[in-house]
């Protein structure tokens, strides 16, 4: 049995007003602004980061339960989107009252398999149960992730 | 040249039909190369003989092999040639121009990007061997009925094929890689005529986008990886490319242009009558035009000349099935613009244009292509009413 027993560090060094690089371990990821309202900014923002994750979390999660229940899958994919209570809050508009806080984050997460769709929905639903950024984030946020088998 | 003799009033389908669950599981297999060609044949002959099976004993008088083999009515291509690739749009993502719009796309369609290929040109073209006629010769062997091929058609290829990063490399420009698209499909053309197909129809539903396609949500997966130019500009070079593939050709030659067939979701589907295609229809050295007209999208029935009209008379995208009588009136209106002897009957698009994305299952599309046998009958009987 491995040590279940684990934290982990990640170091975030400013490198200039809207690039930051995070060091974990020994991989390297650069992000931009924190919330970015501009589409054609040089690097993903912190918002689309966490977006990232989630999603990253839940096709991880998925394909571990997955392999675990022996439920064959020919391909997985989610899309996820958020907005925030008051984005004018987070950037300091003057008069403004409310939150910046991610108010709902939203989405599809789409499954090829040709297992039975019963069996889809019970891997779905133990995923979301030990997804860790799932079971974080839906204590604050309103979550909702659809699941969407495909042939 | 005379068109080969068919029944009055002919009813057909556009193509595709929705694929067993066998057969997706082996072009599943197929595609993660768990399955051999043999294997994968011999599945798709049996699908192939139930797809006819089901059109004869609905009484569809020219029949097709319900693009069974194929993955989706142009990626298939990917497999017969050498110099293309089938890629995925998730693979695809990282060679497509405007991010932003294809992923209002993927989102409006609420499709995963895995689920669709794309045959991206990699390499010179290079026909490996037959693109559809192979299809033809057994679908021939199961049936005396005439047999319909459906074929992308060139401004349709050319414009999936052409990814400017990957397909750059080898070709100049995009006109460059259409004279060789031009000349595949003029010889695959060539070899259904002589191996007796009745009708070679080219799908070119992304003519629809140019010129309905401003300012409405963009509906066509495979025009979404190229840059819109201008319209008029494009509309000439697939009229240029579409006739010298399909002029003077020794059979019956058709045009299928639609609106999109991804969504059951009408409103993610273009809308306006084809008025503003009259011009580039005019221009068309084809023998007939395959439209849709089963839904209001679709606006008044246009005059489509010398040409002869394939007449959407149901929806591939709904449960319900029309009335008899309400294709019969369809029919009949249509009457007023085509006379009967260039008139035939079809769904407005295929039922399994994407084979992982089915409009219907196969009980509703029986019932479909019965209830347009039925009102065909009686407009044949009584076309005035
Ligand atoms: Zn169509």
């Amino acid at each position: 049995m491995q040590d279940v027993t684990h934290a982990w560090t990640v170091r975030v060094r400013a490198d200039g007003p809207d690039d930051a690089t995070a060091h974990a371990r020994r991989h390297v990821l650069r992000l931009g602004a924190a919330a970015g309202f501009d589409a054609e900014a040089p690097l993903p923002s912190a918002v689309e980061a966490l977006l990232a994750a989630l999603g990253a979390d839940l096709l991880s999660t998925f394909a571990a339960t997955a392999r675990r229940a022996r439920l064959p899958h020919d391909a997985l994919e989610a899309v996820l989107r958020c907005t925030l209570d008051n984005p004018l809050v987070h950037l300091g508009v003057i008069g403004e009252t409310g939150s910046p806080r991610i108010a709902a984050i939203d989405g599809t997460f789409y499954v090829s398999s040709d297992a039975g769709t019963d069996d889809i929905e019970r891997i779905w639903t133990l995923t979301r149960a030990r997804s860790p950024l799932y079971t974080t984030l839906e204590r604050s946020v309103a979550l909702a992730v659809r699941l969407c088998p495909t042939p | 040249m005379p068109l080969p003799p068919l029944p009055p009033l002919p009813v057909t389908t556009v193509g595709s039909l929705p694929r067993s669950p066998e057969l997706l599981r082996a072009l599943k297999a197929r595609r993660r190369g768990d399955l051999d060609r043999a294997g994968f044949d011999a599945v798709a002959d049996a699908a192939v003989r139930d797809a006819v099976a089901l059109q004869t004993a609905a009484g569809i008088d020219i029949v097709t092999d319900g693009e069974q083999r194929r993955d989706n009515f142009y990626s298939f291509v990917a497999e017969k040639l050498d110099g293309v690739r089938a890629m995925t749009l998730a693979e695809m993502l990282d060679h497509v121009e405007d991010k932003a719009g294809f992923e209002r796309l993927l989102a409006t369609l609420d499709v995963p990007a895995y689920a669709i290929t794309n045959p991206t040109c990699v390499g010179p073209l290079a026909r490996r061997e037959p693109l559809a006629a192979d299809e033809l010769a057994f679908v021939r062997g199961l049936t005396d009925a005439p047999v319909k091929v459906p074929l992308p058609g060139p401004y349709l290829l050319t414009r999936a094929m052409w990814v400017p990063e990957l397909t750059g490399r080898v070709y100049a420009d995009k006109e460059a890689l259409a004279e060789d698209v031009v000349a595949l499909l003029r010889a695959e053309a060539e070899a259904l005529a002589a191996g007796g197909a009745a009708v070679v129809q080219f799908d070119e539903p992304v003519l629809s986008e140019l010129v309905f396609g401003r300012g409405q949500t963009r509906t066509f997966m495979c025009a979404a990886l190229a840059a819109r130019s201008d319209p008029e500009e494009e509309l000439a070079f697939a009229v240029d490319l579409i006739n010298r593939v399909a002029a003077d050709l020794p059979v019956r030659t058709a045009l299928h242009v639609c609106r999109g067939n991804w969504s059951r979701d009408e409103r993610t589907l273009l809308s306006g009558g084809y008025a503003p295609l009259q011009p580039t229809f005019d221009a068309l050295a084809v023998d007939e035009l395959v439209l849709e007209y089963a839904t209001p999208r679709a606006g008044a029935v246009v005059d489509p000349g010398a040409k002869a009209l394939g007449l959407g008379v149901v929806n591939p995208r709904t449960d319900e099935i029309e009335a008899v009588d309400d294709i019969v009136a369809r029919i009949r209106t249509a009457l007023d613009v085509v006379p009967l002897d260039r008139l035939s009957i079809n769904p407005d698009c295929g039922f399994g244009t994407f084979a992982l994305r089915p409009m219907n299952d196969g009980a509703r599309v029986d019932g479909k292509l019965r209830a347009m046998v039925a009102a065909a009958r009686v407009v044949r009987d009584d076309p005035v009413g």
